[in-house]
C-alpha cells in the first residue's frame, strides 16, 4: 500500500502547489482590463464573429472515418509484436485485413468524402 | 497488488454511472457517451481479470482491444444516424423524436 | 485447403459484399448487376456448405487446431443455411422496392451480406469474443440499414431509437460476458461449460452475470420487457430491411442464445429455466395483446413478431434435447413463412405507398392468388393445421408438457388463440371489402413470386410432411 500513500501525497502536493501560485499571482499581478485584452486570442488576428459556429457537416463525416482507420490500427501492434511467432499464415491474413481496410478507403474516396469543399 | 474486489465495485460503479447517464440523458450524444462509460468499465474489467488470471494467452486484453474498435465502429454508425437526424428534425433532442408512437 | 472449407461460406459472403460495395461506386447505372452478385454471393455461400454437410449426420468434425474456437458441426451448418436461405429470400423480394423508392441499391445489398457474414459467423463460433464481434456485426449493418431511406425522417427515427437501445443493450451483455470470463478464465464455451456454476438462490457475480446476458440477449431477440423499440424501427425502417430485421438478427441472437446457454451454462440450467419461462410467458401474451389494437400492417407484424420470439424462447426454456429440437423446428418455419408474408407486403407497399389495413381492402378480388398465399402464411403463423406453424407449436407443446410445464404449455395455447383475431382483420379487409375505386391493381415481381412460392412450399409442405426438418433438427440437437 505504501506506493499509493505516495501517488496520493504527490497528488496532494501538486494540488497545493497549483493553488499555492494561482493565489500569489492574484496578489502580486496588476489588474487593469481593456476591450482589446479581454478579446480571444487569435494569433494576432482581429476576433470575427462568434467563437460558437456551426461546422459543415463535411468535417464530422472526414472525423468519423478518421476515428475508424485510427482505431483499426491497434490491431497492427500486437500483429507486428508477434510477426515471428504467427507466421507465414498470419501475414496473409493482415494482408486481407488490410485488404477490407483498403476497399473501405476505396470507398469513401469515391463517394468524394476526402474531397475538401 | 489491487486487491480484486476494489476492481470490480470500481468498474461496477463506472458501468452504472454509463447506464444511468444513457437512460437519463435526453441529448442523444450524451446517451453515446454514457455507452462509451460503460465499454470502458468492460475493458477495465477484462484487462483487470486477465491479469488476475494470470492468463498467459492474453485473452482479455485481446477482447479489451476488439471491444475498442467495435466501439469505435459503432460510434461512427450512431453519429451518422444523429447527423442524418439532425437535418430532418433540427436537433437530436431525443423527447423530441416522436412522429411513430414511442 | 481442407482448412479453408471451414471458412468457405463465410470467405464467399464476404468476397460478395465488398464487390458489392465496390461495383456499386463505378456501376451507378446497373442496379440489376449488384443484385446479381448479391444473389449469387448467397447461392454460393449455401452450395459451399454441401461439402461440409455431405460428412455426416455427426457434421463435420471439428477443426483440430480451433477445436474451441471454431465449429462446423450440424448446428452450426442449420443456422447457415437458415442465414443464408433468409437474406436470399429478401434479396429476392425487395428488388422493385428499392427500385422505386430510389434507394441506395449498393449500399442495401453490401451491408445486408454484411450482416448475414455476422450472423453465419456466429452459428460456427465457439469463442465470446468471435460471438460478440458476429452479434455487433449484424446489430451495426442492421442500425444503418434501418436508416438506409434518408428522404423519410421515419426511417431515421427507426435508426435512432434500434442504435440506442441496441448499442445500450451490447453493452451489458457485453459486461455479462466479462464477468463470464473473470469468473471462468476462459472465453470458450466448453471452457466456461467445465466450470460456471450459479449458486443456490442466484446471488453473487455468477446470477449477475446471466441476468446481465439475459438482458442483453432480450433486447437482441426482442422479448419482453426489452421490446419497446420492435414496433417503431419495424414501422420505420424500409419495408425490406423490416423483413430482414424480423428474422435475421432475431434468429443469429437465438443461435448465440441457444449455443451460449446449453454449452457454456448447462451447470446453471436450474438459475435460468425460470427466469426464460417467466420471460417467454409474458413475451408471448403482450406481444399478442398489443397486436390486437393495430393498424398498421408493419407494426402489427412487429407485434407478432415479439409474440412468437415468445414461443422460441418456451423452446429453450423446456431446456431439454424435444425442447431445442422444437425450437429449431419453429424458428426455419417462421422464418420461412415470415418473410414470404413480408414479399407480399413489400409489393403491397411499393405500390400502394402504405401500410394501413385499409389499403389491403379487396386485395382478394384484385389478386387472388397473392391474397390467398398472404392468408396460409397468416394461418401458418396462427397455428391452424395443416400448415407448418401448427407442427412449431404442436412440438413445442408437447417438449414442454413432457417435462411437466402444464401452465406454459397452457399459456401457449391460450396465446394460439389470442393471435387469431389481429390476423384474421387483414384476411377479413382482404376478402371482405370491396377495393377502392383509385387503389390501382398490385403487380407482383418475379422475386416477390418467388419468395412467396418458396414461403407456400414450406409452410404447406411442412404442414403435410414435418419429418424432413424434424429429423434435420433432431440431428442438430445430438451435436450440441
Amino acid at each position: 500500500m505504501s506506493e499509493y500513500l505516495e501517488v496520493g501525497l504527490f497528488l496532494v502536493a501538486s494540488a497545493l502547489f497549483y493553488a499555492v501560485t494561482m493565489f500569489m499571482a492574484s496578489l502580486v499581478s496588476p489588474h487593469a482590463p481593456t476591450a482589446a485584452k479581454q478579446s480571444p486570442y487569435e494569433c494576432g488576428e482581429q476576433p470575427v464573429g462568434e467563437a460558437q459556429v456551426r461546422f459543415g457537416p463535411n468535417y464530422y463525416i472526414i472525423a468519423l472515418i478518421f476515428v475508424l482507420f485510427d482505431v483499426e490500427a491497434i490491431f497492427l501492434f500486437p500483429w507486428a509484436a508477434a510477426l515471428r511467432e504467427v507466421g507465414m499464415a498470419g501475414f496473409i491474413e493482415m494482408l486481407v485485413f488490410i485488404g477490407v481496410l483498403l476497399v473501405g478507403l476505396v470507398y469513401a474516396w469515391r463517394k468524394k468524402v476526402l474531397s475538401w469543399i | 497488488m489491487v486487491p480484486q474486489s476494489w476492481v470490480l465495485v470500481f468498474t461496477a460503479a463506472l458501468f452504472g454511472l454509463g447506464l444511468w447517464g444513457s437512460l437519463r440523458a435526453t441529448n442523444a450524444v450524451r446517451i453515446l457517451m454514457g455507452i462509451e462509460l460503460m465499454l470502458n468499465a468492460i475493458n477495465v474489467n477484462l484487462v483487470a481479470f486477465n491479469r488476475y488470471l494470470a492468463d498467459q494467452a492474453g485473452q482479455g486484453q485481446v477482447f479489451a482491444l476488439f471491444v475498442m474498435t467495435i466501439a469505435a465502429a459503432e460510434a461512427a454508425v450512431g453519429l451518422a444516424i444523429f447527423v442524418s437526424l439532425a437535418r430532418s428534425y433540427k436537433g437530436i433532442n431525443v423527447d423530441k423524436i416522436n412522429i411513430l408512437k414511442w | 485447403m481442407a482448412v479453408a472449407l471451414h471458412f468457405l461460406p463465410e470467405l464467399i459472403v464476404l468476397a460478395a459484399a465488398l464487390l458489392v460495395a465496390l461495383l456499386d461506386l463505378w456501376l451507378e447505372r446497373s442496379r440489376q448487376v449488384l443484385h446479381w452478385i448479391a444473389l449469387a454471393g448467397i447461392a454460393l455461400g449455401l452450395a459451399s456448405l454441401a461439402p461440409l454437410a455431405l460428412r455426416g449426420p455427426a457434421g463435420a468434425e471439428a477443426l483440430p487446431v480451433w477445436a474451441e474456437l471454431w465449429r462446423t458441426d450440424g448446428f452450426a451448418l442449420f443456422f447457415k443455411a437458415l442465414f443464408l436461405v433468409s437474406t436470399g429470400l429478401v434479396l429476392l423480394a425487395d428488388r422493385r422496392f428499392v427500385e422505386e423508392r430510389r434507394l441506395p441499391a449498393g449500399e442495401l445489398y453490401a451491408m445486408l451480406l454484411f450482416a448475414t457474414l455476422g450472423m453465419i459467423m456466429m452459428a460456427s463460433s465457439h469463442n465470446l469474443m468471435v460471438i460478440y464481434i458476429g452479434l455487433e456485426l449484424v446489430g451495426i449493418t442492421g442500425y444503418a440499414l434501418s436508416g438506409l431511406d434518408k428522404s423519410d425522417p421515419r426511417s431515421s427515427e427507426a435508426a435512432l431509437k434500434y442504435f440506442l437501445l441496441g448499442a445500450v443493450s451490447s453493452s451489458i451483455l457485453l459486461f455479462g460476458l466479462s464477468l463470464v470470463y473473470g469468473l471462468t478464465g476462459s472465453l470458450t464455451l466448453e471452457g466456461i461449460g467445465r466450470v460456471f456454476t450459479v449458486p443456490e438462490g442466484g446471488v453473487g457475480l455468477a446470477g449477475m452475470a446471466v441476468l446481465l446476458l439475459l438482458v442483453g440477449f432480450g433486447f437482441k431477440i426482442a422479448a419482453v420487457p426489452f421490446h419497446m423499440w420492435v414496433p417503431d424501427t419495424y414501422q420505420g425502417s424500409p419495408t425490406p430491411v423490416t423483413a430482414f430485421l424480423s428474422v435475421g438478427p432475431k434468429a443469429a441472437g437465438f443461435a448465440a442464445l441457444l449455443s451460449l446457454f446449453v454449452t457454456g451454462l448447462p451447470q446453471a440450467t436450474s438459475f435460468w429455466r425460470p427466469l426464460l419461462a417467466g420471460v417467454a410467458v409474458l413475451t408471448m401474451t403482450l406481444g399478442n395483446l398489443a397486436a390486437l389494437s393495430q393498424t398498421n400492417l408493419k407494426r402489427l407484424m412487429g407485434y407478432s413478431s415479439i409474440s412468437h420470439t415468445g414461443y422460441v424462447l418456451a423452446g429453450l426454456a423446456v431446456a431439454t434435447p424435444y425442447g431445442f429440437r422444437a425450437m429449431l423446428f419453429y424458428l426455419a418455419a417462421y422464418a420461412f413463412v415470415n418473410l414470404a408474408a413480408f414479399a407480399i407486403i413489400i409489393a403491397v407497399g411499393t405500390q400502394r405507398q402504405a401500410h394501413e389495413l385499409a389499403d389491403y381492402r379487396g386485395l382478394g378480388q384484385q389478386n387472388t392468388f397473392m391474397a390467398v398465399a398472404l392468408t396460409i402464411f397468416f394461418l401458418s403463423l396462427i397455428g391452424i393445421p395443416p400448415t407448418a406453424g401448427f407442427f412449431g407449436k404442436l412440438y413445442l407443446f408437447g417438449a414442454a408438457i413432457e417435462q411437466g410445464y402444464v401452465g406454459l404449455a397452457l399459456v401457449m395455447v391460450l396465446n394460439g388463440v389470442l393471435s387469431v383475431p389481429y390476423y384474421y382483420a387483414v384476411i377479413k379487409e382482404m376478402f371482405m371489402g370491396s377495393p377502392e375505386p383509385s387503389a390501382p391493381p398490385v403487380t407482383w415481381p418475379w422475386g416477390v413470386e418467388a419468395a412467396v412460392i418458396a414461403g407456400l412450399v414450406v409452410a404447406l409442405g411442412l404442414g403435410l410432411g414435418s419429418d424432413p426438418l424434424l429429423r434435420a433438427a433432431t440431428a442438430v440437437v445430438n451435436a450440441l
